[in-house]
């Protein structure tokens, strides 16, 4: 069997003055160029989980109390010597994107990680030129920072972010200032990933995209793992958090006799489904 | 560019110039403004730095017309001060108090002097971009952690200015007369009720960038490589020797000419 990218057990978090744990016992692995999708209500504890699969608990400055195990490919969180070590394998995109843009113009902020890492110039380039295309910001290298919208500043986090190269990326709500077109972009953009053997751990409230572009899904509530398992286990089951409107219509017709097939996650799959069911391609009823 | 001391693009001379080659104009500079209180001497340095950023970086006095509402006044009240504090004989009596004509000279003489040096800083901050600020202390220098704090608080003035635009607007849309006011005093009050907030703010925020930061490496011991380079050129030279051979045409003014004024500040 192969080694798990992550690995937590026992994972229990405790803010000082708060009157419930934020994490308890959280278990689970994830597998190497898995995308896993974590889902929750607000207070669920998704943040606060992905700030200790980074190190930031209980390594930064005013960390609540922690205790379980993490594992990253096998080597234990305390074992590595430092935040700055451990950013190497896990890479931290958090929620806020104007916190995590330290330079004037978007070339530098790209850059700017990877001199710090002591990485040659020819390959800062390469990995320049591919984030740029990944993410779709060859037309902001040279704009200013702090004069991009907020969905340009979070897709220049997530690529500052890509271009330190880690083994897993860790994504706080990576696309709650995106319209749909730069929601499936930066979505996209994680599939590309995965394909590239980068393990992906994405916290979202977007569920319809979850459900397409995630592996498995991981639903949490006050602190616990209420699920784990793809996204149809997880969404269909009674620990999902929300479900995609086109799976609740789906569900809604299948208890009225209305529907048949599988339950689709998505409206894609919804159209198809009602393809399949009528016999005729959605492109050929179109009456234009 | 959201502020009037930022870095704006350009493709200028001074634009094009290594900014350790503006870092030493900046110090020749301050040398001649610190050295002498001749009121000759200050006028001849102010005009030639407005000539020279006209020149060199298209920087015309409108460029910075909202900074000089702000010194000129201060320039009278020192002036103003300095008339009223020094001794000697008066050049005027208001109501009773007499205003000393080289306390006039002297304040004058203050003012220019914090004139040259404030727009030789503009000049400087407009055309160079903190990169290259960072990278030219480091160049001479300075470790990069410290050279890069200089580019980071670049960065930061237009997020802070962002912050208090959007809490004046919060206390306009709440009904506060204040914060909308033109009235200096009433705008004053709004600023003072702000601070608050924008302190706490900032205070959250300097945490979770530091902690951006580290998550980016900037902590790490091993050597960093640098993505752009420098160079000091030919013109870089130019400047320097330029701005070398004015200071000391000033200086001998300062040392060979009579001063203007007898009792010159």
């Amino acid at each position: 069997m192969s080694t798990a990218a992550l690995a937590v057990s026992g994972l229990t978090v405790r803010y000082e003055g708060a009157d419930r744990r934020a994490l308890d016992e959280v278990g689970f692995e994830v597998a190497p160029g898995e995308v896993l999708g974590i889902l929750g209500p607000t207070g669920a504890g998704k943040s606060t989980l992905l700030q200790c699969l980074s190190g930031v608990i209980p390594r930064h400055d005013d960390s609540p109390g922690m205790r379980g195990d993490i594992s990253v490919f096998g080597r234990p969180l305390p074992d590595f010597a430092g935040l700055s070590e451990i950013t190497e394998s896990v890479g931290l995109v958090m929620q806020d994107p104007e916190v995590q843009l330290v330079n004037t113009v978007v070339r530098e902020e790209l850059v700017w990680g990877m001199e710090n890492r002591g990485i040659p110039v020819p390959e800062i380039e390469r990995r320049l030129r591919r984030a740029a295309e990944l993410f779709d910001i060859g037309a902001l290298l040279d704009r200013f920072t702090h004069a991009l919208s907020g969905g340009e500043k979070q897709r220049v986090v997530v690529a500052s972010v890509f271009c330190l190269s880690p083994r897993i990326m860790l994504l706080d709500e990576p696309t709650s200032e995106l319209d749909p077109a730069g929601t499936e972009g930066v979505m996209e953009a994680i599939r590309v990933l995965a394909q590239e053997g980068v393990t992906v751990l994405v916290v979202e409230h977007k569920i319809e995209e979850l459900a397409v572009y995630a592996d498995r899904l991981l639903a949490m509530r006050q602190g616990r793992v209420e699920a784990v398992g793809t996204p149809r286990e997880v969404l269909m089951g009674s620990a999902a958090p929300d479900r995609p409107q086109v799976l609740d219509i789906a569900l809604r017709l299948r208890e009225e006799g209305l529907w048949d097939a599988e339950p689709p996650l998505s409206v894609p799959a919804a159209v198809t489904a009602w393809d399949a069911l009528t016999n005729a391609p959605h492109s050929d009823r179109n009456p234009a | 560019m959201s502020g009037t001391m930022l870095y704006q693009p350009g493709k200028t001379f001074l634009h094009r110039a290594d900014a350790r080659a503006k870092i030493a104009t900046i110090l020749v500079v301050l040398v001649v403004a610190l050295t002498t209180t001749r009121i000759d001497v200050l006028v001849a340095l102010t005009a030639v730095v407005v000539v020279g950023l006209a020149l060199l970086a298209r920087i015309t006095p409108a460029s910075y017309a909202k900074a000089l509402l702000l010194i000129v006044p201060l320039v009278l009240l020192l002036t103003l001060l300095q008339a009223v504090v020094q001794g000697g004989p008066a050049i005027a009596t208001v109501a009773g108090v007499s205003l000393s004509r080289s306390g006039v000279l002297l304040g004058l003489g203050i003012g220019m002097r914090l004139f040259a040096m404030g727009i030789c800083f503009y000049g400087f901050s407009v055309t160079t971009s903190p990169s290259d600020i960072a990278l030219a202390l480091h160049k001479v220098g300075v470790p990069y952690k410290f050279a890069y704090l200089t580019s980071f608080a670049f960065r930061f003035l237009p997020l802070l200015q962002d912050e208090a635009r959007t809490l004046l607007t919060a206390m306009a849309v709440r009904g506060s007369a204040e914060s909308s006011s033109r009235h200096p005093l009433r705008r004053g009050r709004a600023i003072v009720r702000m601070l608050f907030p924008m302190l706490a703010g900032s205070m959250k925020r300097s945490s979770e960038i530091a902690l951006s930061m580290e998550l980016r490496g900037y902590s790490l011991p091993g050597p960093r490589t640098f993505y752009r380079s420098t160079a000091f050129r030919p013109g870089d030279a130019a400047l320097v020797a330029g701005v070398l051979l004015l200071a000391a045409g000033l200086l001998a003014m300062q040392w060979q000419l009579p001063a203007p004024f007898t009792e010159g500040a």
